[in-house]
């Protein structure tokens, strides 16, 4: 029984905003996929239906600071990483 | 004297002393790196520059008699996931490569106010995923003990700088063993602290329910004493913990007699190497030697651990790793026409292929129709696995086990199969899953040469406990004298 094929690769691949540039690419990670996912499947065996899932390792319960007021970046440094900026803004391609 | 030989400790007693500058001490180790990081690979970037500067203000308070800060004038590297103020944090990824943060880390700021001294950044496997830094976008890393050997991964630039001589401590960061799997492979001690006990602001995440921050050094005292000085409550980081005992130095050296440790048989099963089994045991008897019990135990479960941790940490990883657009840094793929291609063009450029293979093993896992059965079951495993090792803790102060199942295997002989690669990761995962702290420690040489690491796990904030009887193992075993004749031969 395989749960990923090629098809299921290309659906990830746009999910993950990643594009796979060829089919051989495309080819390659369904197989590596496929034996991970095969691998993974060995959970299978354990009867886990009387246990809760455990998301995190250490019991924290809302952890909340004073609200006050802290400086935020500046505009300048804020932008200081981007490669494409115009009038104070990041600039992107066209949305729509 | 060997200025690179020196531990934390020695070379700080040194300066405080005025026996050495801090300049001198920052020089001696650049022309080190110099000589031959070319070979190794391990730093990515030096900060030359600003350390020499940094030393040389060092060297003013130094005569002036102000010599403040636990780690005035010692040198440290930082592997490239940490955020370094205005310097490169490449994550050795092309999608960061001229990426210069806007702030510090919290454990930056920590060794900054401590008068440490940045020497560069560290190589890794990119965004921390692979055990081998065979990963790195930029190059790989090869082991001081044999060039033809892997570091380990994924902090392998941090582990094998150490034992270089380059610095005398690193920062890495573990979300599967990638600090204690290199430390082990390049004959090291280092630290995955309890989960929460070290602030994650400004380390590149990964998978945030599993990262950790935490010290690679060549002895434990230092080990213990770095790990003390980064730990703390951080309100940047709403799952670290309020602030406890962090003087992990105290009682180190107390005596091991009545200590119950626990030897699962899982870790010294199916798939463990002869040689590192026999290093197991016989590390067993020294714990006994020194007046601890060492009694063999299980944790049934042992063997999904893979799965569930692959499941957990490749979905995290999705959903971290979907902040890279291409639009407020990073790498920008040029000629798209609109916003959806420019973040697909971006991300298949800009990531490696380990990384699109967990970003869409992950988003795989989340998507519908296989959450329940994948992520849910993953996160219920790692339940029955905290639940195993509690029981365990219980009855004993602590579980030994191997730090990885062989010693460092050759450059390329893995990269091509990752399912192997992760399955080597089973005697790390454990620590990551629970949130529970561990540590490698060396415990043996390998027929060929190469260090065998042996780990101590400890239960949540039992960081001391682990510190005491790696400090008297160490006492009875560890590479020192190896390393100072490695160290000779690295030049």
């Amino acid at each position: 029984m395989s749960e990923i094929n090629l098809d299921t690769v290309k659906h990830v691949a746009n999910l993950a905003r990643i594009e796979i540039q060829d089919e051989k690419a495309a080819e390659a990670f369904t197989e590596e996929l496929d034996k991970i996912v095969d691998y993974a499947h060995l959970l299978d065996e354990v009867d886990l239906s009387s246990t809760t899932p455990m998301f995190h390792a250490v019991d924290l319960k809302n952890v909340l600071r004073e609200d006050d007021k802290q400086a935020p970046l500046s505009q300048e440094e804020a932008l200081s990483n981007a490669k494409s900026t115009q009038d104070g803004q990041f600039k992107v391609p066209k949305m729509l | 004297m060997n200025i690179h030989e020196l531990t934390v400790e020695a070379l700080y007693d040194k300066i405080q002393s005025k026996e050495i500058k801090p300049s001198e001490v920052v020089g001696a180790l650049f022309d080190r790196i110099e000589a031959s990081d070319e070979t190794i690979g391990s730093f990515l970037f030096l900060n030359k520059e600003d350390a020499l500067k940094q030393a040389e203000a060092l060297d003013q308070l130094q005569e002036d008699d102000r010599m403040d800060g636990p780690l005035f004038g010692i040198p440290m590297g930082i592997k490239d996931n940490i955020c370094t103020k205005d310097i490169l944090t490449t994550c050795a990824s092309r999608m960061l490569e001229d990426f210069r943060p806007v702030y510090d880390a919290t454990v930056m700021e920590k060794l900054n106010n401590s008068n440490a001294i940045l020497m560069g950044k560290q190589n890794m496997d990119e965004f921390a995923m692979g055990g081998s830094t065979e990963n790195s976008y930029f190059k790989n890393v090869r082991n001081p003990w044999d060039l033809d050997a892997v570091p380990g991964g994924s902090s392998g630039g941090s582990a094998a700088a150490v034992a270089a001589g380059y610095v005398p401590f690193s920062l890495g960061s573990d979300t599967g063993g990638s600090v204690r799997q290199p430390a082990a492979f390049c004959g090291v001690v280092g630290m995955k602290p309890t989960y929460g006990r070290v602030s994650r602001y400004g380390l590149v995440a990964f998978a945030s329910s599993l990262d950790q921050i935490g010290p690679i050094t060549r002895n434990v005292r230092d080990n213990a004493k770095i790990l003390g000085l980064i730990s703390g409550n951080h309100n940047k980081d709403a799952t670290s913990v309020p602030d406890r005992d962090a003087d992990f130095l105290e009682g180190i050296n107390k005596d091991l007699t009545g200590m119950k440790i626990a030897l699962p048989k899982e870790f010294i099963g199916e798939g463990i190497s002869t040689e590192v089994e026999e290093s197991v045991k016989k590390a067993a008897e020294t714990f006994r030697s020194l007046g601890a019990t060492v009694e063999e135990v299980s944790i049934p479960h042992t063997k999904y651990v893979v799965s569930a941790y692959y499941l957990i940490a490749s979905s995290e990883a999705s959903s971290n790793l979907a902040r890279f657009d291409g639009i407020r840094y990073g790498y920008k793929a040029e000629g798209a026409k609109t916003l959806e291609e420019h973040y697909k063009k971006t991300r298949a450029e800009g990531f490696g292929s380990e990384v699109k293979r967990r970003i869409l093993l992950g988003t795989f896992v989340l998507s519908a129709g296989h959450y329940d059965q994948h992520y849910i079951r993953a996160q219920k495993l790692r339940g029955v696995i905290e639940q195993e090792m509690k029981e365990i803790f219980n009855e004993y102060d602590l579980i030994i086990g191997p730090t990885a199942p062989t010693p460092a295997y050759n450059i390329g002989e893995k990269s091509d199969d990752q399912l192997e690669m992760y399955k080597d990761d089973i005697l790390t995962i454990p620590a990551n899953l629970t949130g529970m702290p561990a540590l490698s420690i060396p415990s043996g040489l390998s027929a060929s040469g190469r260090p065998i690491g042996l780990q101590l796990i400890g239960n949540h904030f039992d960081e001391q406990k682990i510190y005491n009887a790696a400090f008297k193992f160490e006492e009875q075993f560890n590479l020192h004298e190896e390393l100072k004749q490695l160290q000779l031969e690295v030049r």
